[in-house]
């Protein structure tokens, strides 16, 4: 395996290489074309706005290398939170257009009192899936670590092969996959045994 | 879900144990790993909150190496804090692994810098924290490792920080019940300034057996109870609490930590 986790330089990645690492396996953080290019897994993630992820991917020059690796190569890609939501055309949260890897908008999260549904979300979710998606795996506790203001709507997932739900004031797209395009609005990194399991069900794709 | 957040005091180099703010040192951080096997607890726990109460108010490069190892081990969200100047020592603090930071005497003496977390980081990357002491009927605020008597209420700071200020998560700490496991201060007065409030509450200062546990993280009101009462927690009794808790209909995760024993080297 070739493991290259894209360094955009936003935020800290390093709790996720440890993650990686601790499951016996190697990953090497690059934002170089042919590394990308010649990797068997790629995994796309940062913490910051929707804005500030697309605007280090056009400063790195990596459109094309990804749109060949995920569309024409069909390399296997794991986006994690904002990873997650660059895939989509556009976000509330920005300006700048995503990757279009898969249709639609990311919408901002709404408040709801009465039923205890803040904004920011953050905390550990209790997240819903059907069996046939092959991310969640042996999952033992379907609780993950959520720290985000914006996500993708339920609408979304129609035209996915598989995709997670959680709940919120408008319930949103926890996880997804179309292909070999897997993403997840968590952080498996920071959700104890239960990430683990997702990242290890991850890397078993060829 | 209710949240335990287990606590590490930094001191100069090793970790302590408090009360009522005095400090008892327990070990270093070999002692951590070795001994009291962090490492293998950390998969049984919610959340760490790891703070540099250093009295020689230091703020040294070990705690960013220590910060640095921990976070290294664990899966969970780490928050560090303690000590904090200026908007370098929360960048050090970030870089070093920490997914939020906790900020207490600064919301008194360097509101700029609470400005320019939350505009940079945003607010959910802050614990703002609070300590208190009863003084008749009233709570009063401290600040400076809980050194400096303020003339001002809880009530009013709490509404100050959460609606002027702004903040993520809000912590508050009993300097009364700290370390005494007499249990937590949770009077119905504290309760009832939260129900206004829109921001996250965890208590501390107190929790030593289950029942305090129990009581607290029944309420509405609270999320989160944190604990640095290290030496309570050995082997597997936190484990038993969290599962006693779940059997008791409370809302929280058994973590599976053999999961994560056989998730480790995984494909090796």
């Amino acid at each position: 395996m070739r493991i290259i986790v894209i360094d955009l330089n936003i935020g800290n990645i390093k709790s996720l290489l440890c993650a990686i690492n601790f499951l016996g396996l190697k990953s090497k953080l690059s934002n170089e074309r042919k590394e990308i290019s010649n990797a068997t897994h790629l995994v796309l993630t940062g913490v910051g706005s929707f804005d500030s992820a697309m605007d280090a991917i056009k400063k790195l020059d990596l459109k094309n290398v990804l749109i060949e690796c995920v569309i024409k190569k069909k390399i296997p890609i794991l986006g994690i939170c904002i990873g997650m939501q660059i895939f989509f055309d556009k976000s509330d949260e920005g300006k700048l257009d995503g990757l279009s890897f898969l249709k639609g908008k990311i919408s901002k999260l709404k408040k709801n009192k009465t039923n205890d549904f803040k904004v920011p979300n953050v905390g550990f979710r209790k997240i819903f899936y059907n069996n046939n998606f092959t991310l969640f795996k042996d999952l033992k506790e379907p609780y993950f670590y959520f720290t985000h203001s914006y996500a993708a709507q339920l609408e979304l997932g129609k035209s996915l092969s598989n995709y997670a739900e959680c709940k919120h004031e408008k319930n949103f797209l926890a996880a997804i996959q179309k292909e070999n395009i897997f993403g997840v609005q968590f952080h498996p990194e920071k959700s104890q045994s239960s990430g683990l399991r997702i990242l290890a069900n991850f890397f078993k794709n060829k | 879900m209710k949240r335990i957040i287990f606590t590490l005091l930094y001191d100069q180099g090793n970790f302590v144990l408090s009360r009522n703010f005095r400090l008892q040192k327990v070990g270093n951080i070999n002692w951590l790993l070795e001994n009291y096997k962090f490492e293998d607890l950390s998969y049984s726990l919610d959340e760490i909150l790891i703070l540099n109460i250093s009295r020689n108010n230091n703020n040294s490069s070990d705690f960013l190496r220590i910060i640095n190892l921990i976070s290294g081990l664990c899966f969970i969200p780490m928050t560090a804090g303690g000590l904090i100047k200026n908007f370098n020592d929360v960048q050090l603090y970030f870089k070093s692994g920490a997914d939020k930071i906790f900020l207490n005497t600064s919301y008194h003496e360097n509101l700029s810098l609470c400005k320019k977390v939350i505009s940079i980081y945003g607010k959910q990357s802050i614990i703002a924290g609070i300590d208190f002491k009863k003084q008749n009927d009233e709570y009063i605020v401290y600040t400076n490792q809980g050194k400096i008597q303020t003339s001002i209420k809880l009530e009013e700071w709490v509404n100050t920080i959460s609606k002027e200020i702004g903040a993520g998560e809000i912590m508050l700490q009993s300097i009364d019940r700290d370390g005494t496991s007499n249990g937590l201060e949770n009077d119905k007065k504290i309760l009832k300034i939260f129900e206004d409030i829109d921001n996250p509450l965890i208590l501390m200062g107190g929790a030593g057996k289950y029942e305090h546990f129990w009581e607290v993280l029944n309420n509405k009101s609270i999320d989160a109870i944190a604990t640095a009462n290290l030496l309570n927690f050995i082997g597997d009794s936190f484990l038993e609490i969290k599962k006693k808790l779940i059997y008791d209909k409370l809302s929280t995760i058994d973590w599976d930590k053999d999961e994560i024993l056989n998730l480790k080297n995984f494909f090796k």
